[in-house]
């Protein structure tokens, strides 16, 4: 039975079976959502490297399903996520949401394992449609628009991958996403490359595409956003590590994205809208890794979106559970919590201790190979960059979030600590993010490439522990001279101000103009025709000169006067 | 929730727990890392090695690079945040007007 699920897309079992899960009725279609993941996990676990699924299409052979060391790294990471995410959301009595869910991932994981463009094209949609579903569970009228405009983005990202995939059928004659290793698989010399990689950037968030990503995240549901920060953008990072690995443009669209989005984390005060920033700057990293392509640079990449994906998880588990207790993730509103969600609060402390990089915690054992990679690629702008964007990752993720949530200024709030089920995928969260950082070997045999790296030299670690600390002393003597900015009611603008805003205030007038004009031209070509009729009418109405009754003695006369003239005429 | 005035960091309006009551030893706490980080840096490789190994850069070179890099960048996104407030900050209901 194995041998013939094979053939299917890993994944498979939870698109389809997620469909059922309604009939469980809502109190158990979380339960089944939580078995669906893990029975597909164990079916995953026990597949062999290889291509499976050919089919005929297009008068070539496709292989749907390419499972080799990539795939299966992120397929894994999808599962596991899946399993987190499902157990967090156990409480959640909402059919549609638990259905969507598992869907969505299912279809990541299914993407991640594609062997053509086509089946990629196919879960790469699945994805857009299903998630939309967790924003828009939220309920209200902001998240309906946020899902809409989140929508829209996502599936022209899909038509842009469709488009250069047929182009590239047409030029190469292969559908065939394959390759790892190589650089340039699919490469931007091309304009179906291009196109590829504009629909892989959109998902990946690269600057100025980045906004559907701090638009929606924060308006889904509590754990609506646990599952959404898991497998989109990483999907991305995975497509763009086996399509462009080596692209030197990523490195510079890598260092632009580990860096503007500090300023704007600094300054946000939705908590999960500042997860959602730091979300982008951990992206930043790996696409970085991606464009320097050497093998170091790409293990890095994949075990830091292995690590990511389990500390961001937990960052937004543990604010998703501030969010279901109190009501809120905004900084002016929280604070204090530490005294009545005490669990909570270690297991967020985990969560940023792991963005930011300590030594014991996934992070440290992941951001320092692409870091690594930079400085041994000789890029000391890039490696300086990516220094810097770690000490902002400290701010923002390491201090910020679980400052301003947790201690801070007591807000006064006591509620209750997070439901058992949030708990237990916290914890679990959590022991991976220990489990990786001590036993990061494990981690380092799934990579892509042979890995030598040792994370763990007393260089490295002094030097790390240096930059934290030192950033963490730099928050504590600006928060002492009060200089650090202080948390305000407000929001900022990003680029989703162009078409939330300016586009509607150009185009509303121009509408606006557009429809006036139209009415002018219409009232005075009406104007005009109304002329004309009475016009005609006086012509050739019943009283007119050419309609009016003419008695016959009258056209007798007439008659016979246009008859003489033609006589007259004739002798002439 | 009426009386959270978000621009008081440090002084809390409940009953103090431990931790806000011990925010020096705390802040204390993270100095003596902080310069514990610098001693072992000193150590290690003024005592052990020349250089540090293997450096790609010069300024790896440099002794305590890593702690200053730290504490100026920390410093210098706060206050670029600062100023990027100015410019794009809006009320909340900015986008429901």
């Amino acid at each position: 039975m194995i041998n013939s699920l094979q053939n299917l897309p890993p994944g498979i079992l939870m698109v389809v079976g997620a469909v059922f899960l309604p009939i469980l009725g809502k109190r158990f279609s979380a339960w089944g959502a939580l078995l669906l993941s893990i029975v597909s996990l164990l079916i995953f676990a026990t597949t062999n490297f290889g291509t499976y699924g050919s089919i005929e299409l297009f008068g070539t052979t496709i292989d749907m399903v390419r499972i080799d060391k990539l795939s299966y790294l992120f397929g894994l990471i999808f599962h596991l996520a899946a399993i987190l995410s499902a157990i967090y959301a156990l409480h959640v009595k909402d059919s549609l949401q638990q259905l969507t869910g598992i869907m969505y991932a299912g279809a990541a994981i299914g993407a991640a394992c594609a062997g053509d463009m086509i089946t990629l094209f196919v879960f790469w949609e699945l994805t857009a449609v299903a998630s939309v579903f967790l924003i828009w569970a939220t309920g209200s009228e902001q998240a309906f628009r946020a899902g809409m405009r989140y929508l829209i983005i996502q599936v022209t990202s899909g038509v842009l991958l469709l488009s250069g995939a047929i182009m590239r059928f047409a030029e190469t004659g292969s559908l065939a996403f394959g390759g790892m290793g190589q650089t340039g698989v699919i490469g931007i010399e091309s304009t179906a490359g291009i196109l590829i990689f504009l629909a892989f950037g959109i998902k990946c968030a690269f600057p100025l595409l980045h906004n559907w990503l701090q638009d929606s995240y924060p308006k889904a549901t509590a754990t609506g956003t646990v599952f959404l920060s898991a497998f989109t953008t990483k999907l991305a990072i995975y497509s763009l590590a086996r399509g462009f690995a080596g692209t030197e443009i990523l490195i510079w669209i890598g260092c632009i994205m580990t860096l503007f989005p500090i300023f704007f984390a600094v300054i946000e005060n939705d908590l999960r809208k500042v997860l959602a920033y730091s979300l982008n700057n951990q992206l930043g990293f790996m696409v970085v890794g991606i464009g320097i392509g050497t093998e170091l640079a790409l293990n890095g990449t994949a075990a830091h979106a292995f690590c990511h994906i389990i500390y961001k998880s937990l960052l937004f588990m543990s604010m998703g559970a501030v969010l279901h207790r109190v009501g809120t993730t905004k900084a002016t509103e929280l604070g204090g919590l530490y005294k009545s969600m005490p669990f909570t609060t270690i297991f967020c402390c985990i969560g940023a201790g792991s963005i930011a990089g300590f030594p014991l915690l996934s992070g440290f054992i992941s951001k320092s190979m692409i870091i690594s990679a930079a400085a041994e690629a000789h890029l000391f702008p890039v490696w300086i960059v990516l220094l810097i964007a770690s000490a902002g990752v400290m701010e923002h993720s390491g201090i910020k979030i679980p400052f301003f949530a947790f201690f801070s200024h007591d807000s006064g709030k006591r509620v209750k600590e997070a439901p058992w089920n949030m708990l237990v995928a916290m914890a679990l969260a959590s022991a991976l993010c220990i489990g990786l950082g001590i036993g990061f070997p494990w981690l380092y045999a799934m990579l892509p490439f042979e890995c030598h790296y040792e994370p763990y030299t007393i260089a490295h670690v002094v030097t790390v522990m240096q930059l934290l600390l030192f950033a963490a002393l730099a928050f504590v003597v600006l928060m002492k001279t009060g200089l650090y900015p202080p948390e305000e009611r407000a929001i900022n603008l990003d680029t989703d101000w162009i078409y939330r805003k300016f586009l509607p205030s150009i185009l509303g007038p121009l509408g606006r103009s557009i429809r006036f004009a139209d009415q002018e031209i219409r009232a005075a070509a009406l104007r005009q025709g109304l002329k004309l009729e009475s016009k005609l009418r006086s012509s050739f109405g019943e009283t007119g000169v050419v309609g009016r009754t003419w008695t016959t003695g009258v056209m007798a006369v007439w008659a016979s006067l246009l008859l003489g003239l033609c006589l007259l005429l004739y002798y002439l | 929730m009426t009386n959270a005035t978000p621009k008081e960091h440090s002084e809390p309006n409940q009953r103090p727990g431990w931790l806000e009551s011990n925010v020096r030893l705390i802040c204390w706490a993270l100095v003596v890392m902080c310069i514990g980080s610098l001693i072992a840096e000193v150590i290690w490789h003024g005592v052990f090695f020349d250089k540090k190994h293997p450096a790609h850069f010069p300024l790896e070179n440099v002794y305590f690079y890593s702690a200053a890099l730290g504490f100026i960048a920390f410093v210098v996104v706060v206050f670029l945040g600062k100023t990027l407030r100015l410019i794009i900050q809006r009320p909340e209901d900015y986008y429901d007007q």
